[in-house]
């Protein structure tokens, strides 16, 4: 990488990253596994920085980069670590005092519901209702086809409303 | 009637889920970036040697066939450097084409904890042999521990404990957690487990084939994780986030605590470490920690088991990514990156690497002599340059 390449790419990581993270994080559901994922993201993209900033949107191609490295590490950890929602880091009320009325509790139970689902699924409705991407978008990021991005977003609305379900019936 | 879509957009919108990049980012990609330029072009020049070696090898076949000895000399390697570098064995086969999720071994056998479906398996030692198998937990399985003549399993979304007879794997009971399971040890006949509601303690009753929880008078709450046995000094050591004056601005990471099983007293902490996420391995009289933090700062920690005095890291430390898991075995520590692929089996004393292995990503047990890795499998790994397991 020359020098005005490099510069441009400490550019892009200072602007970016937040939001990258942001990204993995929703894919992820683990801070750290996020930060690994985009840490390794940057690295495979700055090899080829000079091809990448030349694209429309540098910043895409890092995002295909974060959910191809994810589901790449899922496929090949059959003992993966779950997902957890109470994380000792996670910044959550001390436990006992995170009341049903709590104006977040529907989102963490929401969190918590995402952390149930396949990798593939919770990428296709973190793109979906994130990333705002459409179907031709999501098989493209995925290289899968369309028809799969569309069973697999409904089989996770599916899960997500069974969950919710269940819980509005025990209330 | 939840709008689920409506929520799940709020959900994913939500500033709490924003992460802020820690101090150094930028330094840790470039230094990812060149050690990924260094594997390319490692793997590179090798294939190069490889495609060499095979053409001059086949030309002397043709050119001298009575030379063997040219083309052995050849294909020779030079001695490893200090580390040894492992290698995998065939993978063992626990049958039906069970996914190996953890395995613990010991010297009464290798236990293994498989999916799909839910079973444990009890195998010789060396893992020739399936001694007895039983149904495991249900959910996704996640773990399993022996001690006192138990066998416990877990499942971690599910929160279901079965436990078994160590000998036979006979049932003897199962019970449900009502937190989610972060850590399980099992000393004697009881399990302890970290929880998101603090540490908790499981007593296996053999006489009436029942489990009673929260047993005893151990009552830390609060965010726990890490968590080791010490049976040598009766302790239980666990990780407990540390606490600042509130509000805490940052993140101060956790801190060691031991617990006197025999009290449930607190009677040694370690100062804050910088790390969360945490594992703690216990090897003789040495601690070892492994966690995720910042870059700059060792994410690998060595503890005296006395005192929980911070004393040092590792060389290995810096090449962990952003994070170190540990394990502990007979004589020796093993760490691996939490991101990565690289396991290294370390003195536990000076935390030297005495052998490492580049592909190896699961959880690795190890007894007497005998090593075994997750990793496609359940895998006998080969133990040279100190590295005794």
């Amino acid at each position: 990488m020359n020098r005005a390449d490099e510069d441009d790419f400490r550019a892009f990581v200072a602007a970016r990253s937040p939001s990258l993270l942001w990204f993995a994080h929703l894919l992820t559901g683990d801070r750290h596994a996020a930060e690994d994922i985009v840490q390794t993201a940057l690295a495979k993209t700055a090899l080829g920085w000079s091809r990448v900033r030349g694209k429309d949107n540098p910043e895409g191609y890092v995002r295909r980069a974060i959910v191809t490295t994810h589901l790449n590490a899922q496929r090949r950890r059959p003992w993966r670590e779950q997902p957890r929602q109470f994380m000792p880091d996670d910044e959550l009320p001390p436990p006992g005092q995170l009341r049903p009325e709590d104006e977040h509790a529907d989102r963490d139970a929401m969190w918590q519901a995402l952390a149930e689902l396949p990798p593939r699924q919770r990428a296709v409705l973190v793109l979906r209702y994130y990333e705002e991407l459409s179907e031709a978008e999501i098989s493209d990021v995925l290289g899968c086809a369309r028809g799969t991005v569309k069973s697999q977003a409904a089989k996770g609305l599916l899960h997500l409303r069974r969950i919710f379900e269940k819980e509005e019936a025990h209330s | 009637m939840t709008d689920v879509e409506e929520l799940l957009r709020e959900t994913l919108s939500d500033p709490r889920r924003k992460v802020e990049p820690g101090p150094g980012m930028y330094e840790t990609v470039r230094a990812r970036t060149r050690d990924l330029r260094r594997r390319r072009s490692t793997i590179g020049v090798a294939s190069l040697a490889v495609v060499a070696i095979a053409i001059v090898g086949s030309v002397l076949g043709v050119q001298h066939t009575d030379h063997h000895t040219a083309t052995a000399t050849l294909g020779k390697t030079s001695p490893p450097a200090s580390p040894a570098h492992g290698t995998l064995g065939t993978a063992i086969d626990i049958g039906n084409s069970l996914t190996v999720v953890d395995a613990v071994t010991t010297t009464d056998g290798l236990y293994v904890l498989a999916a799909d479906p839910n079973k444990v398996v009890l195998l010789s030692p060396e893992g020739a042999e399936v001694k007895a198998t039983a149904a495991g937990p249900t959910g996704a399985p996640s773990g399993v521990v022996v001690g006192g003549g138990r066998v416990w399993a877990w499942s971690q979304n599910s929160h279901d404990v079965r436990v078994y007879d160590s000998k036979t794997l006979s049932f003897i009971a199962e019970f449900t957690v009502q937190e989610a399971i972060f850590n399980v040890v099992a000393i004697d006949n009881e399990l302890y487990f970290t929880t998101d509601q603090g540490l908790k303690v499981a007593h296996a009753d053999v006489q009436s084939n029942g489990v009673t929880t929260n047993v005893g008078s151990i009552t830390l709450t609060g965010s726990t994780y890490g968590l080791a046995a010490d049976p040598t000094r009766h302790r239980l050591l666990v990780g407990v986030m540390a606490s600042g004056s509130p509000p805490t601005s940052g993140f101060v990471g956790m801190q060691v605590v031991a617990i006197d099983t025999r009290t449930g007293k607190v009677v040694a902490h370690s100062s804050p470490t910088a790390l969360g996420k945490e594992s703690i391995a216990v090897v003789g009289d040495q601690v070892w920690v492994g966690g995720y933090g910042d870059v700059d700062k060792p994410r690998l920690l060595h503890l005296d088991a006395k005192t929980l005095k911070i004393l040092g890291t590792s060389p290995i430390g810096a090449q962990v990514g952003p994070g170190s898991i540990v394990w502990p075995g007979t004589n020796v520590v093993w760490a691996r990156g939490g991101g990565g692929e690289q396991l290294g089996c370390l003195d536990p004393k000076t935390g030297a690497v005495l052998e490492t292995w580049s592909a190896v990503q699961g959880p690795v047990t190890s007894v007497g002599g005998t090593a075994f890795g997750v990793e496609n499998g359940l895998q006998p790994l080969t133990l040279a340059g100190g590295c005794t397991g």
